[in-house]
């Protein structure tokens, strides 16, 4: 009995023990998702790790790729949504290994998920938080080349299809405050011009907010990181500004909980008010009392007026005790009324906040005399009015804040001369920067390291101070600055009349009386740092009682994190827990590596925005805000929040660590570019005409920050000049990068390409070294770029120049032996591969070796396989490949590990079973449609409730209703519930793209006994409300218009039956060369029986003698799964995938063999040369007959003795016009080989371009460091060869124009690869196409490399291509691991949307035989009729055959022609 | 002249469908003339529902394919390109413009050409005027297309 929607796990208990049925696989690259389907498609539980928000890797930033044009996005895409949609693929993005431990089959890895801040699962990526978010950073996915905001999708195309938050640490602007104010948050919103916002962020937090605007010390300002590149961003004008362009909400929180707990507050300076207002905002009657007449404490006594407006003052304490605040002023606490008295009162907890009301001593004799006064002394008593007297020569003794206000209000009471005495330099100075500028314009006087020694009277009154000249040594204080020491004999008199010492000030601590309260040396009270508890338990103490004299922020954030805790005391909790001291004091890790952040965004020096008149205009403010470098990213505005609609968005998400248990690891990391700064002589980051590869791929795309238009970074003027400089950051010893990166010719190549179809008359040249076009088809390609007009210059750039006027770039080079400028629009550099700092610590987590390049260690012929056992590696990470190789590499890893784990097949995965479907063959159509609102999405343009109204009305419609959001949970339970409630036989949503949510609304149908296929979708988002927001009315229009279409043709839907064949689970292997052996081999080991057929007498084919070849004949030879046919031949397939069944012609007789899947591996034949005297002299030789007799000790060696080699014979040619790919490398190994054994031996070889891509590119170096000479040479002009014993080489020097000759002892001829003669009888045999080389062509040259267009017909080995030994054995595997996507099922399901014939109308004129590319229909004679039919099995459901078949008798099931007429019939059907 | 035509867009899955898609991502803007239907592939795209569209009075139609040598089934855009061309045929000598029906080839990565598309199309239809039949089928309220 089947279960209603739940999942089924099927475990098989009697293989407990055996390896555990899941892989690991890290990368979501394409080598990860390629590994991934294959595994889970094959029954293995996959846990896809990936480190970015998305996957589809590198492969989804392309534009087109090689050598097919094909749009990356494209061919990519399907594939990301196939892995979402695979039920046994769990993909967990954002995540890191963190811990591994175990053995092959039973490994257990922890893995970090770093928190996404959207939850995936109700994102429906809509967009409307994107378009809030203030904060604007370099997007990362275009390289910078334009911004994206803090919340983002990382492509249009992302997958899975969700929002994103990047969130770095707290700012360090942030950090520095001390009242927590979310400065980066504020200053983006005003950025953004949402200053209402930005002030509400700025109230939320700080209770004297303006009173800070005029007066905070800004710590913030001081860690700003754009101080680093000039001027810090002036956060604290940015906040008056906020502040006074918006009016203030009302604070008072009705709503808040009414606690009977009350407080008492001793004190009604900066630290009391907030912490009254933070108690009160949280319910508690709260009582203030004030020694003073007067509120405000050190804001009204302390500061003098000028700098903080007295009326700013009194509305912003008026604002807190407003709200219900009971404040007692000439109420001092102390003798009279004790802390004691307030408990028993009922006071619950008391904050004491008195402040630091004394002036410091010197301690210097003549202190007492009258003239001498203290600076808090004189300054509260001019601020409150009492007075002060003032003499015409004043000195001032100090240099924080305070000192300058005594000073400047001691010049604005009429002092003639004031001066400041400070014993240390201006550097040294505590008060702000501002503040010392703005003493010495009102004309105060600084006579620096000098230090008062004694005041000196004269009759009674005073008349000088006495100083010491002081110096600065090297030793250093507690502050960490140079400590200042007296210069002996120094002394001097300052005269004056009045000397005020303002040098800090001590608490009066008589509000203590009769509490036993721990205080500290300096006279100030002791608390716990974090809860600001003292020592008396209810006592709490903050502000400068306990700090000294601070600063105005410090005390309000004492306030508030003191009425915290007097909270949590009050209900009982711990005060501690999740509180951190104030450490806002960045470590140097953490700014080293914010700096490093800042940096990869290449900043320019950047000055402040100065207000023209006094404060800032709206303007200037955005002007300056913008300046911010957003260095926690998100700032955490909540804008978002506020906007999600699906309440998706929870900044409080945390990093999530799980543990999983796996068989083996599948590694696919995939590569980093190499950082083009590296190469500072080519201007990168400092022109901004210079970009790299990765970044005019971005330019190039449709949907890149160009839109495709091809424009200058610096100006945005078309391109009409463009170089490209190769290999930077490859083959590069001196940036310790000695590989090819492989892949960079043929890219450089296609972007020429492709930038002239987007600039008509673009002048392209790439400056390159060697064009390693050795893949299949590249040759083709390269000489198609050659004949469009793509310049190719063999040249060594050195450097780029940027000319100063018109940004143009000069290069300098040689051409044809003369020197030449020349000026381009713009460089592209082709940066190299490199594995990234992630790879490498996900290598070093799981244990695994890396080679001198730093790419994945791996065997020599063994290339998946990684220093540890168990743990298989694929794509670049092994070494640079372009994406068909990483393709066939992921899927030879995944046939690596279905070996390893072959007894655990299908007992991880799950399946799910649906209800039986109902038939309702018969029945009238009951239509129900939903109409989503999504969110605001559709609902703010489309009138949705018309599009209801309409759709009511339509034919067949019994149900229509609207709903918030179609996808989510709940709407799919109502869906369910609706549909069996009204007895619906179709459905229908009209919502967003059926590409990514029809498989849900299917799902759903089918949880409730619909058959998928009645299910219809209309797509009224995406191709309408998004596209027509400007015009509602049409738009609605529109909707009503599809969803008539869409009910049109839901009334004519079928159900469509699928059928279940039996899979016979055997191979057939073709070929018995390394290829072919290592797929039998693989899917013997995986436990399916398999036929390898040879048509010589002994397997091995063309691969080298050796150990290697030895063990893989015997394995398979001996293999009990294996049948080898020897002297063998395939005559005659029939049948389908899952079901062929082959004739074999045996030495002793036809066999007949069945089998479900087939792979051909017949390899390629050797080219045996006519030219170079090949045959005629014993001299001359291949590189194969060369190794064999080097192996075998066969070639005298001796000093002097010349070898000679030419590449290229036979390819590269007119007649055979590709690149043999391994000659290069082999003609190299051989080279070395020679040298080794003789190092007086001397080697020549003669080439075109070395093609020694990826890891073997060190061979090249090292074979030219033992001193083999390489010259090259042009096909135009191909080296002569003469004579007998010593022969003679005359050839010319393409450069030098010079012609050589040479006497060599031997000449070997490097012989490219050829088709196998037995291609064109196999490819008729089985029905696949060659290409026009000869060799066969695969289904899709860049994803399915060893796929054919025909199912279950794979291809592996130099059948496919000409490739190198390790290559082959790697491309068997591959071939295996796809044929055991489909071995590893007992069944297949096939139907569906596919082609049927109606055998009444068909006349079998073979139309659709021809038309179709996967040979599925077939004229069957076995029906008495021979007419057509089409094989379910093979059947892809395009429909090809269906418009083309001239009598019509094609129908393809879900789009026939009726369904297809009745949607286009509806369009118009509101005229009739 | 309050005349809008209405248009028919036969797009194909893979690439053209989803470059429509793409274009509502980037909240391009076009005129709301079009309808859109999906198929598996343009190969699918058969002369009857050209002619069926024309007949049931639609004033335009776009076949929309992948781009040429990009078919996600080898050579479906390619065939449905010479359909086009036959039917254009047709049109012609059926005394309808040709130029109310188009071709075109983009990847699923082409939003803004998707838009582009049906700007030009549009523009170029309401050059056009009415599809004659639809007038016809106006005048006559009962009327309808055998």
């Amino acid at each position: 009995m089947s279960i209603s929607g739940e999942e089924l796990r099927i475990t098989d208990s009697s293989l407990e023990g055996g390896p555990v049925g899941a892989v690991m696989v890290c990368g979501g690259g394409v080598a990860g998702i390629q590994a991934a389907l294959d595994l889970a498609n094959s029954g293995f539980k996959v846990y896809l790790v990936e480190k970015s928000a998305t996957i589809g890797g590198k492969m989804a930033q392309l534009d087109k790729t090689f050598p097919t044009g094909d749009c990356a996005t494209c061919i990519i895409s399907p594939k990301l949504v196939e892995c979402t949609r695979n039920l046994n693929i769990e993909i967990i993005t954002q995540a890191e290994v963190e811990q591994f431990e175990g053995e092959p089959g039973h490994f257990r890895a922890k893995i970090r998920e770093k928190a996404r801040f959207v939850d995936i699962d109700k994102c429906t990526a809509c967009g409307d938080c994107e378009k809030v978010c203030p904060v604007k950073v370099p997007d990362n996915f275009n390289r910078g080349l334009n911004n994206t905001t803090a919340i983002h999708k990382v492509c249009a195309q992302a997958v899975p299809n969700a929002y994103v938050i990047e969130k770095r640490e707290r700012p360090p602007c942030v950090s520095a405050c001390p009242i927590g104010q979310n400065a980066q948050a504020y200053v983006a919103l005003i950025a953004a011009g949402k200053f209402d916002e930005a002030a509400e962020i700025i109230r939320r937090d700080n209770p004297l907010p303006l009173i800070c605007g005029y007066v905070c010390h800004r710590p913030c300002e001081d860690e700003c990181q754009q101080s680093r590149y000039g001027d810090p961003v002036s956060i604290r004008e940015l906040k008056k500004f906020a502040l006074d362009n918006t009016q203030g909400k009302d604070t008072k929180n009705e709503d808040r909980p009414l606690r009977p707990e009350r407080i008492a507050i001793i004190g009604a300076g900066p630290a009391g008010l907030a912490a009254a207002d933070w108690l009160a905002k949280h319910g508690y009657p709260v009582t203030i009392f004030e020694a003073l007449p007067v509120t405000g404490g050190m804001m009204r006594a302390g500061i003098p007026d000028f700098r903080l407006p007295r009326e700013v003052l009194d509305r912003q304490v008026a604002n807190i005790i407003d709200q219900g605040i009971e404040l007692k002023t000439n109420s001092p606490i102390g003798p009279g009324l004790t802390i004691a008295d307030l408990k028993a009162q009922g006071y619950k907890a008391v904050f004491a906040s008195v402040g630091a009301q004394k002036g410091s001593k010197l301690g210097a004799e003549g202190e007492d005399l009258p003239g001498v006064v203290s600076g808090i002394d004189f300054i509260r008593d001019v601020n409150l009015g009492k007075g002060a007297q003032i003499g015409e020569k004043v000195v001032v003794i100090g240099a924080g804040n305070a000192a300058m206000d005594v000073a400047r209000t001691a010049k604005r009471l009429g002092a003639k001369d004031v001066t400041i005495v400070y014993r240390r330099t201006k550097r040294e100075m505590p008060a702000d920067r501002v503040e010392v500028e703005e003493a010495a314009h009102e004309g105060v006087k600084f006579v620096l390291l000098t230090n008062p020694k004694r005041f000196v009277p004269k009759g009674g009154k005073l008349v000088g101070v006495e100083c010491l000249k002081m110096k600065l040594s090297d030793e250093r204080d507690a502050s960490g600055r140079r400590k200042p020491v007296p210069v002996k004999g120094s002394e001097h008199i300052i005269e004056c009349d009045t000397a005020i010492v303002a040098i800090g000030q001590t608490p009066d601590l008589s509000f203590a009386a009769g509490l036993d309260l721990a205080t500290n040396k300096w006279g100030l009270v002791e608390v716990d740092p974090i809860t600001l508890a003292t020592s008396v338990p209810g006592v709490f103490a903050g502000g400068d009682v306990v700090a000294g004299a601070g600063t105005l922020s410090e005390a309000v954030g004492a306030g508030i994190r003191a009425a915290e805790s007097i909270d949590r005391f009050i209900n009982g909790e711990d005060m501690s827990e999740g509180r951190r001291p104030d450490d806002h004091v960045w470590t140097e890790d953490q700014h080293h590596e914010l700096e490093r952040f800042q940096r990869s965004r290449n900043l320019k020096k950047s000055r402040k925005v100065t207000a023209e008149k006094g404060d800032y205009s709206p303007d200037e403010a955005m002007a300056e805000a913008a300046r911010c470098l957003a260095c926690g990213i998100c700032c955490e505005c909540m804008e978002c929040v506020k906007v999600c609609q699906p309440k998706a968005i929870n900044h409080e998400m945390k990093d999530t660590v799980r543990e999983i248990d796996v068989g083996a690891v599948i590694l696919a990391p995939g590569f980093e570019e190499f950082d083009a700064t590296g190469r500072g002589e080519f201007g990168f980051g400092r022109y901004p005409n210079v970009v790299t590869n990765v970044q005019f791929e971005r330019m190039l795309s449709a949907s890149g920050p160009y839109a495709g238009h091809l424009l200058r970074p610096s100006d945005g003027q078309e391109v009409k000049k463009l170089a490209f400089i190769q290999c930077v950051g490859s083959r590069d010893i001196a940036n310790n990068r000695p590989h090819c990166s492989s892949v960079c010719c043929m890219a450089a190549i296609k972007e020429s390409v492709v930038a002239m179809d987007h600039t008509e008359g673009l002048d392209t040249t790439i400056f390159y070294t060697d064009i390693r076009a050795f893949g299949k088809d590249f040759d083709r390609y390269y000489e198609r770029a050659q004949a469009q007009g793509v310049k190719f210059q063999r040249s060594m750039i050195s450097r780029v120049v940027e000319v100063p006027e018109s940004r143009m770039l000069r290069l300098s080079y040689v051409r044809d032996g003369k020197p030449v400028e020349e000026e381009f629009d713009l460089v592209v550099l082709s940066t190299g591969m490199r594995t990234s700092e992630e790879a490498l610590h996900t290598a070093r987590v799981v244990g695994v070796n890396l080679n001198e390049c730093g790419f994945c260690s791996s065997g020599e012929l063994a290339t998946v396989q990684s220093s540890r056992e168990g743990i298989f590696v694929a794509g670049a990470f092994q070494e640079p490949k372009d994406i068909p190789d990483t393709v066939t590499q992921a899927s030879a890893a995944a046939a690596k590990a279905m070996q390893l784990l072959a007894p655990s097949r299908g007992t991880m995965v799950v399946e799910k079973l649906y209800p039986t479907e109902h038939d309702y063959t018969d029945a009238q159509p009951r239509i129900g449609v939903f109409i989503c609102h999504c969110g605001i999405n559709i609902a703010s343009v489309v009138d949705v409730e018309r599009v209801v109204e309409a759709a009511r009305e339509m034919y067949g419609v019994v149900y229509a209703e609207n709903v918030v959001y179609a996808c989510a949970d709940n709407t799919q339970d109502r869906i369910k519930e609706i549909i069996r409630e009204h007895n619906l036989n179709r459905l229908l949503v009209a919502s967003c793209t059926p590409r990514t949510h029809e498989a849900l609304f299917r799902d759903t149908a089918r949880e409730c006994g619909l058959n998928p296929f009645l299910v219809e979708m209309a797509n009224i988002r995406d191709q309408c409300s998004w596209v027509h927001s400007e015009n509602p009315e049409a738009a609605t229009e529109k909707a009503i218009d599809l969803v008539r279409m869409s009910v049109a043709r839901a009334a004519q839907l079928s159900a469509l039956a699928t059928e279940e064949l039996p899979v016979n689970q055997a191979a057939l292997v073709i070929g018995g060369g390394p290829s072919g052996i290592s797929a039998a081999l693989a899917l013997a080991d995986m436990g399916f029986r398999t036929s390898l057929v040879e048509k010589e007498e002994a397997l091995g084919g063309r691969m080298p003698k050796g150990p290697m070849r030895d063990r893989l004949v015997r394995r398979a030879s001996n293999h009990p799964l294996i049948d080898v046919y020897l002297s063998s031949k395939a005559t005659k397939l029939n049948g389908h995938v899952g079901n062929f069944s082959s004739i074999v012609e045996t030495p002793t007789g036809k066999k007949t063999v069945t089998h479900g899947a087939m792979i051909i591996a017949i390899g390629g034949t050797e080219y045996k040369p006519r030219e170079y005297l090949y045959g005629l002299n014993q001299r001359v030789l291949t590189q194969r007959e060369l190794e064999n007799k080097l192996i075998d000790g066969n070639l005298p060696l001796d000093i002097g003795t010349t070898i000679a080699m030419i590449q290229c014979v036979g390819s590269r040619n007119s007649e055979r016009p590709f690149c043999s790919r391994s000659c290069c490398a082999h003609a190299v190994k051989n080279a070395i080989r020679i040298k080794e054994a003789q190092p007086d031996a001397n080697v020549v070889i003669l080439y075109r371009d070395m093609r020694t891509y990826g890891a073997s590119e060190l061979l090249y170096q090292k074979a030219r460091q033992l001193g083999v000479l390489f010259v090259r040479y042009t096909p135009e002009e191909p080296p002569v060869v003469t004579g007998g014993d010593r022969m003679k080489l005359t050839f010319v020097e393409p450069e030098l124009q010079r012609t050589l000759e040479l006497n060599v002892d031997y000449l070997a001829l490097s012989t490219g690869t050829a088709p196998a003669v037995d291609n064109q009888q196999v490819s008729e045999l089985a029905k696949i196409p060659l290409n026009e080389d000869g060799f066969f062509l695969e289904a899709h040259l860049k994803l399915r490399p060893v796929d054919f267009a025909s199912e279950g017909i794979f291809l592996c080995g130099s059948t496919h291509s000409p490739k190198s030994t390790a290559e082959n054995i790697q491309q068997g595997l591959a071939a295996a691991g796809r044929a055991a996507t489909i071995l590893s099922k007992k069944t297949m399901i096939v139907g569906g949307q596919v082609s049927c014939v109606d055998i009444r109308k068909c006349v079998s004129c073979l139309t659709c035989v021809r038309v179709c590319p996967y040979g599925a229909p077939a004229v069957n004679y076995a029906n008495g009729k021979n007419r057509v039919e089409i094989e379910a099995a093979k059947c892809m459901g395009c429909g090809s055959c269906a418009a083309e078949c001239p009598a019509k008798a094609i129908q393809l099931q879900h789009f026939t022609d009726h369904q297809v007429a009745a949607a286009i019939e509806a369009l118009l059907a509101e005229v009739c | 002249m309050n005349y809008e035509p209405k248009i028919l867009a036969l797009c194909c899955h893979y690439c053209a469908y989803a470059a429509a898609d793409l274009a509502g991502s980037m909240r391009a803007q076009y005129p709301p003339n079009v309808r859109v239907l999906r198929l598996p592939c343009t190969g699918k795209v058969d002369m009857g529902y050209i002619m069926r569209a024309f007949e049931s009075g639609v004033d335009g139609v776009i076949v929309a394919g992948c781009l040429e040598g990009g078919c996600h089934f080898q050579e479906g855009n390619l065939r449905a390109r010479r359909r086009v061309e036959m039917a254009k045929n047709v049109l012609t000598e059926a005394g309808f413009d040709s130029n109310r029906l188009e071709m075109f080839n983009l990847s699923s990565a082409e939003g803004s050409t998707f838009a582009e598309i049906i700007n030009t199309m549009t523009e170029r239809l309401r050059g056009l005027g009415p599809n004659p039949l639809r007038h016809e089928r106006e005048r006559t309220p009962e009327g309808t297309v055998a």
